[in-house]
């Protein structure tokens, strides 16, 4: 629901949480005991299914854990019937991607794809808990991609449990799934989702300290701490752990800290440092030449900056990504850069032109990267963004790009929203 | 002289008709003011500007007693929410809508509750003594059994 007021000659619409609603959440509160009833059922039969693996598992009762959210989501917005004291939010991204690639050196002909995705979120909070849980859904993925539950201990200070996204990078810090908050179509190559290709952990299960410090003058800082455990390596793809399968794959510690100074500290513009340390459990893959499973020590420590001013808007990162392997040879250590900036300039409000360079250096010699062929180590974007009806755009982009093992030229159109 | 006076008058006649129907369109109220209130028994003290804009971020304020304060959006007049975003928040609307959209993403932080109708948004608050909203100050002293937290903008 959308509510609109005309003001200075222009149209003003603000939208409206569905906690508004009694309606939706009475409703909700019926059918939320059979949902949960069902989802208990499903999770105790993929359980039982997946024993075997079971002591691999650093989480054995994780279908317990799900089991026990799933419980608390109906029961919150049950609670919120009564409760003044408690908000609560549902949104649903959708978007459909086409894009398709041209002059390729390599072999392959023209390839085109398309991608629709919905990606649906959901919060409540009802005095110092909160809990968050999102799913994504697409033609080739669905997965939980956060279910966190947090505990305010202060106005400034949250303690999070459960998985969530890592708080190092700046890209999924800012715009997470929401494709329809991100101007361009695609994302920089270094803040690729791990199921995209991706070479760092996007994705932590643990817990996480995110505190703000205001400053006098309205500046402040804001500061992210996480702990648990992070993704193994398979099939040259990182898997970051998950609910849904708790048992797959050896999942070895991960730790990471962002730090941003906001000179307002309610807006967006901030710039800061962040450093991770992931142990990544290699698993055997005989088409990469890898015998037996192995470790190997990924540090990150990286620079941002996300400024606006009027119009114009710069999102800037960089990151030095460090790797030691544990494999007897010493294959895939290394070291490598990695960065891009992306400049937006709104034109009348609903349109935005953007350009954005992806770079890196010594990615080619770097040993690691060999596991992931799709990596671009140069990347130029440009595009157009049109926003219409509020909570709708349609999104155009061109790329020429250079992987590891290819170079091309790319075109994407998007269109994307967000409802309510 | 007598006609130059004659004139004059009817200019200032035309002038004080056309002044008054103006006025008419958009009366003119020196006392015009936007402020927050609350409940008359509602506990909430001063506010600062920071700790309203927070409110109206949907991150957590407290009062003294660790009481969780709400906010509600009131958009029962176009103008005043124009004078509250612009002076309170400052923000465009479509800056602010994607701030809400971006906090609510990154942290599940829910927007403020919106209210279109005056007398509904009157209910809320004296029924809820944690929660403060924006109104015109003509619109309190009609109420009469609310209290004004902090003046946000005269004119």
């Amino acid at each position: 629901m959308v509510h609109n007021w005309k003001t200075s000659g222009r149209q003003f619409s603000v939208i409206k949480s569905p906690s508004d609603r009694p309606g939706f959440n009475a409703a909700y509160a019926k059918i939320a005991p059979y949902i949960t009833i069902t989802c208990v059922e499903i999770m105790c039969h993929v359980s039982s299914l997946s024993t075997p693996s079971m002591n691999h598992s650093i989480f054995p009762p994780c279908s317990l854990l799900l089991a026990c959210a799933f419980c608390f989501l109906p029961a919150v917005v049950v609670a919120e019937q009564q409760d003044h004291n408690s908000s609560s939010e549902f949104l649903l991204f959708l978007s459909a991607d086409y894009e398709r690639m041209f002059d390729n050196q390599s072999s392959l002909s023209s390839i085109s794809d398309f991608t629709p995705a919905a990606d649906l979120l959901y919060s409540n909070s009802i005095g110092n808990w909160r809990v968050l849980a999102e799913y994504l859904l697409t033609d080739d993925e669905s997965e939980l991609e956060r279910l966190q539950f947090g505990y305010d201990a202060s106005d400034e200070s949250t303690f999070w449990f459960g998985r969530f996204h890592q708080p190092t990078s700046a890209w999924v810090a800012k715009y997470h799934h929401g494709r329809f908050l991100q101007t361009s179509i695609s994302r920089p190559a270094v803040e690729e989702w791990e199921d995209d290709g991706g070479v760092v952990p996007a994705h932590i299960s643990g817990v996480m300290l995110d505190h703000g410090i205001p400053l006098d003058g309205g500046s402040g800082t804001r500061i992210s701490m996480a702990f648990g455990a992070g993704p193994f390596l398979r099939d040259g793809e990182l898997s970051p752990f998950d609910f849904l399968s708790p048992n797959r794959g050896k999942h070895r510690l991960s730790a990471g800290m962002s730090i941003a100074y906001f000179p307002d500290y309610l807006a967006d513009t901030n710039f800061g440092f962040s450093g991770a340390h992931t142990q990544i459990s290699v698993e055997e893959n005989s088409l990469l030449g890898i015998d037996q499973s192995f470790d190997i020590n990924q540090t990150t420590l990286g620079a941002q900056l996300d400024w606006r001013k009027e119009t114009w808007q710069l999102l800037a990162a960089a990151y030095y990504i460090h790797s030691s392997s544990q494999e007897p040879s010493g294959r895939f250590g290394g070291w490598f850069v990695s960065g891009y900036a992306e400049v937006q300039r709104d034109i009348r409000e609903v349109n935005s032109v953007f350009g954005r360079v992806e770079f890196s250096q010594k990615a080619k010699s770097v040993d690691y990267l060999n596991l992931f062929p799709d990596f671009a180590t140069k990347k130029v974007v440009v595009g157009y963004r049109f926003e219409f009806r509020e909570n709708q755009a349609v999104s155009i982009e061109i790329s020429d790009e250079s992987w590891l093992t290819d170079s091309f030229r790319q075109a994407r159109i998007q269109w994307s929203a967000v409802f309510p | 002289m007598e006609c130059c006076i004659s004139v004059m008058r009817s200019y200032t006649l035309i002038l004080l008709a056309c002044l008054g129907a103006v006025s008419a369109v958009h009366p003119v109220n020196a006392d015009e003011a936007l402020v927050l209130v609350a409940g008359e028994h509602s506990p909430i003290g001063k506010l600062n500007s920071l700790e309203i804009r927070k409110l109206y971020l949907g991150f957590n304020v407290r009062d003294r007693e660790e009481r969780q304060i709400h906010a509600i959006t009131n958009t029962s007049d176009a103008r005043m929410m124009n004078v509250f975003l612009q002076n309170v928040m400052a923000m465009t609307e479509r800056a602010y809508n994607r701030r809400l959209l971006t906090l609510a993403v990154q942290s599940g932080r829910a927007r403020p509750r919106l209210e279109s109708s005056l007398e509904e948004l009157h209910r809320s608050l004296t029924t809820n003594i944690m929660v403060v909203s924006c109104m015109w100050r003509k619109d309190v002293e009609r109420f009469g059994d609310l209290k004004v937290i902090r003046v946000l903008w005269t004119d």
